[in-house]
């Protein structure tokens, strides 16, 4: 099949994708998925009012800012955690399922990171802590999460994924595999409790194990500010500030960077890139290492947020940046930012005027239906070879 | 595929085989005049903590039968501990190679409601009897089970009572009712909304939330929505624990959580944090460590002093269906169905209630107290019996 790029010849350096491809279609067909996206806000914003004028949603502005202030806090950490998932698929056509262990690995390097190397805990720091400790021990945990996933990814790209691209093996070999290293390393992390296992005379480490693990209280929760009397928290603030300088750091390292257009060469056309000399394994090993690294931070962040971290943490939120993938296009950065944000208000808002049991349903019917007028995604997925 | 990748492919199966198969499960010894009695129940994963204190509770009583303690017995009796991490296909395999080996005399549990209805059926066709220390849905009576006994309340108790103790003592403007959808716990929402509709208290439709996500964010926006200061909630400790912390750190610190044992734990307490202070909840578990009867004392001495902590929840009433066991046993009620028997007509007096069963395996009306616990300093505190 051929590439956007083919068809229209105009330079990756243009384009938002990974790979892909132009933005120079045709003025009309360009405004075809902002029309779409325009008709289904419509849409909502009828079924909204309805809604309202029957009592089924709640006419309060408060309900809908706690509503909204939550999805974004979510959207945001799904954001994070779909740029891994894209970025590969990107350039390899792999889904990497175990990505959500990457963000696990993270989280439980911030956790460590925080009571190991900062002694923080309920005991010494029975509210948070403050000041310079605050802003060092946070860093560092992200920082820490963020090189620790990072090389997470690359050891899973090495060990599991490179054997079987040298030896040419199927999509599926490759999707099988992916699911196998995300089994592997939940179960690992399982065993990793401080007990003996398999009869050996030592016991293993105690990382994870069963039960969920605390986080400590660092960044003691407040209200930041209000708005309409909902309080906006400072663990949100965290939340939302980090993401949105991770994702605009992120886009300028794809879009603005030597590495980047390399990274985008890659996904564009392989053996022509090789040709010009770029090192497809090089370029490989830096998109794992950057999605583990945006992984990282996010689950530090989900860690710091939801208070704690455990073995299966990643497997929802997993799934769910998946699905943000998929809804902005997969392969596509900013699409995968996009989808990430917008699950995460869908999530919430499409409960409002239902039941939490409807989350689920609303959020994937959402895709379903804009796949349906969009198939490869809000904003365009790359042309699979 | 060449014999290196090979050898790297058995290389990784076998370790994701090991992975997988890591769990743990207790094991009695065995000797000669062996009787082995199951212990069925999440022994390890997120519902351990309401499960493990049982099984330590009868492995005690067990060691004590054995070592001459309460006379001499005509068997030897080890305890078998079968994780089921509190699914209902591991109970079943649980309960299919019980049923397999003619050596198991009796089970204890299974623990969760889940589990009892998958496993009950196999348990019940092979004639072992299995008396449940903590599966408190009311619909697990109706299966005409006749070698099934339920050695606590069932929610059709507990559910009324919470219910009207809601309606009549707190009074709150509105109740935002939630549960988890499972077996064990779907019969509490669906009794206690409606007692409460029944009793004049406006009931906001019950909203069922996803076990094991650590995201409740839509869940505490619908509360917020409903502006209820009470919130009774059906789910286990791993859940409840995240959304009373969520709860709170949404600005609905005033709004008081109403529940049932099955998050009466530590790791609520843990994981809720100090927004677990205030939480009541309804549960047939008698406070056996502050009990002044001796024979309680004495059981919570022995538990301390051999597990180091005191004895968590249903650790009691698993401790008195043990010792039931050891009362039919030592009466030489030593197979499956002189065992079945030997429950439907006798009784035993224990340390949290007399076990005394009617034809359906469920208590005898009787015996039953039900108790209020409440959170006070991060403590899990006995605040009085609970009546109707």
């Amino acid at each position: 099949m051929k590439t956007q790029r083919e068809e229209t010849g105009t330079a990756p350096e243009q384009s938002w994708w990974i790979g892909s491809r132009s933005f120079s279609q045709s003025r009309a067909r360009a405004l075809l998925p902002w029309l779409g996206g325009l008709g289904l806000i419509g849409l909502a914003a009828a079924l909204l009012g309805f809604g309202i004028t029957t009592n089924t949603c709640p006419a309060s502005g408060s309900i809908w800012i706690r509503f909204i202030s939550s999805g974004l806090t979510l959207g945001f950490m799904y954001a994070m955690i779909a740029l891994g998932y894209s970025m590969v698929y990107g350039i390899l056509q792999l889904l990497n399922f175990a990505h959500s262990e990457v963000f696990m690995i993270g989280s439980f390097a911030g956790l460590y990171t925080l009571t190991g190397a900062f002694g923080i805990n309920g005991h010494a720091y029975p509210s948070g802590v403050n000041g310079s400790l605050l802003v060092g021990s946070i860093g560092a945990a992200l920082l820490v999460g963020a090189i620790a996933s990072g090389l997470a990814a690359v050891a899973i790209e090495r060990i599991a994924y490179r054997p079987l691209r040298r030896r040419g093996v199927s999509r599926l070999g490759y999707l099988i595999t992916a699911i196998g290293m995300s089994l592997f390393l939940q179960n690992l992390f399982l065993l990793l409790d401080g007990q003996p296992h398999l009869g050996l005379p030592f016991n293993w480490p105690r990382i994870a194990g069963r039960n969920a693990v605390p986080y400590p209280d660092t960044l003691h929760l407040m209200p930041a500010f209000r708005i309409m009397g909902v309080p906006i928290n400072n663990t949100q603030i965290l939340v939302v500030v980090v993401a949105i300088v991770m994702l605009v750091v992120l886009d300028v390292i794809v879009l603005r960077t030597h590495t980047g257009q390399q990274i985008r060469a890659v996904a564009e056309d392989p053996e022509a890139a090789s040709l010009l000399g770029v090192n497809i394994d090089r370029v490989i090993v830096i998109t794992f290492f950057l999605g583990g690294v945006m992984a990282g931070i996010a689950g530090g962040l989900y860690g710091i947020y939801y208070g704690q971290a455990q073995w299966n943490m990643g497997f929802v939120p997993g799934i769910k940046a998946f699905t943000a993938a998929v809804l902005g296009g997969i392969g596509n950065v900013r699409g995968a930012m996009l989808g990430g944000v917008l699950l995460g208000l869908i999530e919430n808002l499409g409960v409002a005027c239902t039941g939490v049991e409807w989350q689920g349903v609303i959020a994937f019917a959402i895709l379903i239906l804009v796949l349906m007028f969009r198939p490869t995604g809000l904003l365009g997925e790359q042309v699979s070879r | 595929m060449n014999r290196r990748s090979a050898i790297r492919a058995m290389t990784l199966a076998s370790a994701i085989v090991l992975a997988a198969c890591g769990g743990t499960s207790g094991g009695g010894g065995s000797t000669a005049q062996n009787v082995k009695i199951a212990y069925i129940g999440a022994l390890t994963g997120d519902y351990k903590t309401i499960v493990v204190p049982g099984f330590q509770a009868a492995q005690l009583a067990f060691n004590n039968a054995n070592a001459g303690k309460y006379g001499q017995l005509p068997v030897n009796i080890s305890l078998v501990g079968m994780d089921t991490q509190g699914t209902s296909d591991q109970a079943v395999t649980a309960a299919e190679s019980v049923v397999n080996d003619p050596s198991y005399v009796g089970v204890i549990g299974p623990a969760f409601s889940n589990e009892t209805q998958a496993a009950g059926p196999r348990l019940d066709q092979a004639g072992i009897p299995f008396m449940t220390p903590s599966a408190t849905n009311p619909g697990l009576d109706q299966n005409g089970w006749t070698h099934w006994f339920r050695g606590v309340s069932s929610d059709a108790f507990g559910g009324p009572i919470i219910a009207s103790y809601i309606a009549n003592t707190v009074k709150p403007n509105c109740v935002f009712v939630a549960g988890d959808g499972t077996t064990g716990n779907t019969s509490w929402d669906i009794s206690v909304s409606q007692q409460l509709t029944s009793l004049g208290v406006q009931v906001k439709p019950r909203e069922t939330f996803t076990s094991g996500a650590k995201d409740f964010s839509a869940l505490v926006s619908k509360l917020a929505a409903t502006q209820c200061t009470a919130f009774f909630i059906a789910g286990y400790s791993s859940d409840v624990g995240p959304i009373r912390k969520q709860m709170t750190d949404a600005g609905l610190g005033n709004v008081t959580l109403y529940g049932t044992s099955a998050f009466k734990d530590d790791q609520f307490l843990s994981t809720a944090g100090n927004a677990a202070n205030g939480t009541l909840i309804v549960c047939d578990c008698s406070d056996v460590n502050s009990s002044t009867d001796t024979a309680a004392k004495d059981f919570v001495s022995q538990y301390q002093a051999k597990y180091g902590e005191l004895p968590g929840v249903y650790a009691a009433e698993a401790w008195d269906i043990a010792q039931f066991y050891i009362q039919a046993l030592k009466a030489g009620k030593t197979t499956r169905d002189a065992l079945t028997s030997y429950f439907r007509s006798n009784s035993h007096q224990g340390i949290t209630k007399e076990l005394k069963f009617q034809a359906n395996g469920e208590l005898d009306p009787s015996v039953i107290e039900d108790y209020f616990f409440i959170v006070k300093n991060g403590q899990w505190t006995l605040q009085g019996p609970a009546k109707q």
